[in-house]
């Protein structure tokens, strides 16, 4: 029985490519590229998770797939290849400035990656995983590992109604809450670097914040 | 008409989601529905030790998918609960005997002649489960109010949004209110806080599950069961009733203990 290279499938939140696990990769490229290639109309604008299906792709492999999906005019915004690196797509594109909103909660074992900033309207629950190049905004319950700067950025901040991460990264600095009884927050709080640490302040809007950043 | 599939899963294992199952269909029989309950655990089944119907298993669903058998060949009648039909897992193979096509292809076939069929899911997110979610119209999740069940429950609805189930329903099973009241057990607000889905019931600790579960009694036919009373409310609001959740503080105080012993009050 003949499998396809690639599954394209419609969600709700935008299109999924499943790759096939064992097809030459080869294959898959081209595949892909004439089905973009064939409905431009389409795929143009699309927002697009791409799912690795459990094969290893080397770096070339993984650029050229994101490349491939860029040229075509998608915006790719999650990979799914349970690997804990910093995907390529974030370190190509240091100091992107485009945001990625989410209108969802986003649920344990669900990775969100993109180069620049996340905004989540909704809950990031244990178990799930914010990757961005740029800042990260959550307008619920923030109570997964977050990764702001990813590329490297260390003004980056993380921002919740909530903040109970089980990790929080920023830049290349991670940090975990303190062991001992959960003091729960019941205020928005702003975590980000000042003096090499990790540091959270309550969110006052009446007192301008403002990140630590050397240009504005 | 047609039937409707429910699946019933978890993410994570021992939660009850056999015992559900069971409970769930032979108390929708038991407002007159005609009910076929599939075992999908396929290597590791239980569903009909939990029904007490593990004597009779001449056919099961690997042999209905390979043709050995016709599907009415392997449905077992339960002949003490009218509407009553098992279809059982085999227990020499495992979930790769089976593929999600086959698994749709089946409950297609049964839709014709029941108005609900419960698809008893494996734990896990692998084979099994994506066998046992392919033919179903609707997601029932089982959790217990822990940390580890509501963190693979998250898992599980995530994967199941992702397959366009749009509305899956929960239900909250073993809990114990006195713990609950002392701070020591999540409670319904703190589970819903996070997996943000319908609630289909609540369903208490009760011994009497274990009992039923050796006799192979489903504890929804025991009118003295406080978790058979949850599961009959459940049957009735997967019919479309509208039931209020039991009031589960039910706990005598010691005073209320009193009382009773020395007859002052019943």
């Amino acid at each position: 029985m003949a499998s396809n290279p690639a599954i394209i499938k419609g969600t709700k939140d935008g299109l999924r490519i499943i790759l096939d696990p064992e097809i030459p990769f080869g294959t898959i490229v081209s595949f892909l590229e004439e089905k973009f290639q064939a409905n431009p109309g389409f795929f143009s604008g699309a927002v697009v998770t791409l799912e690795y299906g459990g094969r290893k792709l080397s770096r070339e492999e993984q650029t050229e797939i994101q490349e491939l999906i860029a040229r075509n005019n998608l915006l790719l915004t999650e990979t799914d290849d349970g690997r804990d690196e910093i995907p390529t797509m974030v370190k190509n594109n240091p100091g992107s400035d485009e945001t990625l909103f989410l209108f969802r909660a986003v649920r344990s074992g669900q990775t969100v990656t993109y180069p620049g900033h996340i905004v989540v309207v909704g809950d990031v629950n244990p178990g799930s995983k914010l990757i961005a190049g740029g800042n990260i905004v959550v307008l619920g319950n923030l109570r997964g590992v977050a990764h702001a700067g990813a590329a490297g950025d260390e003004g980056a901040v993380v921002a919740a109604y909530r903040l109970q991460p089980t990790q929080l990264r920023i830049g290349d600095i991670i940090s975990r809450p303190p062991d001992g009884p959960e003091e729960e927050s019941h205020i928005p709080e702003v975590a980000s670097i000042k003096d090499g640490f990790i540091v959270i302040e309550p969110y006052n809007a009446n007192r301008s914040w403002q990140p630590d950043k050397k240009s504005v | 008409m047609k039937g409707k599939v429910i699946v019933v899963t978890s993410g994570k294992g021992g939660v009850g989601k056999t015992t559900t199952s069971a409970n769930i269909g032979t108390g929708l029989a038991l407002i007159g529905k005609k009910v076929a309950l599939v075992d999908a655990d396929i290597g590791l089944r239980n569903l009909d030790v939990v029904m007490g119907l593990e004597n009779r298993i001449v056919y099961d669903l690997v042999d209905v998918v390979e043709g050995n058998c016709r599907l009415k060949q392997a449905l077992i009648k339960d002949k003490r609960y009218d509407g009553v039909y098992l279809l059982p897992a085999a227990q020499t193979k495992d979930k790769t005997a089976v593929t999600p096509q086959q698994m749709k292809k089946l409950c297609d076939d049964l839709r014709v002649d029941f108005d609900y069929v419960i698809i008893d899911c494996p734990a896990g997110i692998e084979q099994g489960f994506k066998n046992a979610i392919a033919g179903a119209d609707e997601a029932v999740i089982v959790t217990t109010p822990e940390v580890s069940a509501v963190r693979d429950a998250d898992r599980i609805i995530g994967l199941l949004e992702a397959e366009n189930f749009t509305s899956p329903k929960l239900i909250l099973n073993r809990i114990r209110p006195s713990m609950v009241k002392r701070g020591d057990m999540m409670d319904i607000d703190d589970v819903i806080d996070v997996l943000a889905i319908d609630l289909l019931g609540v369903v208490p600790e009760d011994e009497k599950i274990v009992v039923s579960t050796n006799r192979g009694e489903p504890a929804v036919t025991d009118p003295e069961s406080r978790a058979g009373e949850a599961y009959r409310n459940i049957a009735r609001r997967i019919d479309g009733e509208a039931v209020p959740l039991m009031n589960l503080e039910v706990e005598e105080g010691f005073f209320s203990k009193l009382k009773r012993i020395m007859g002052l009050r019943k």
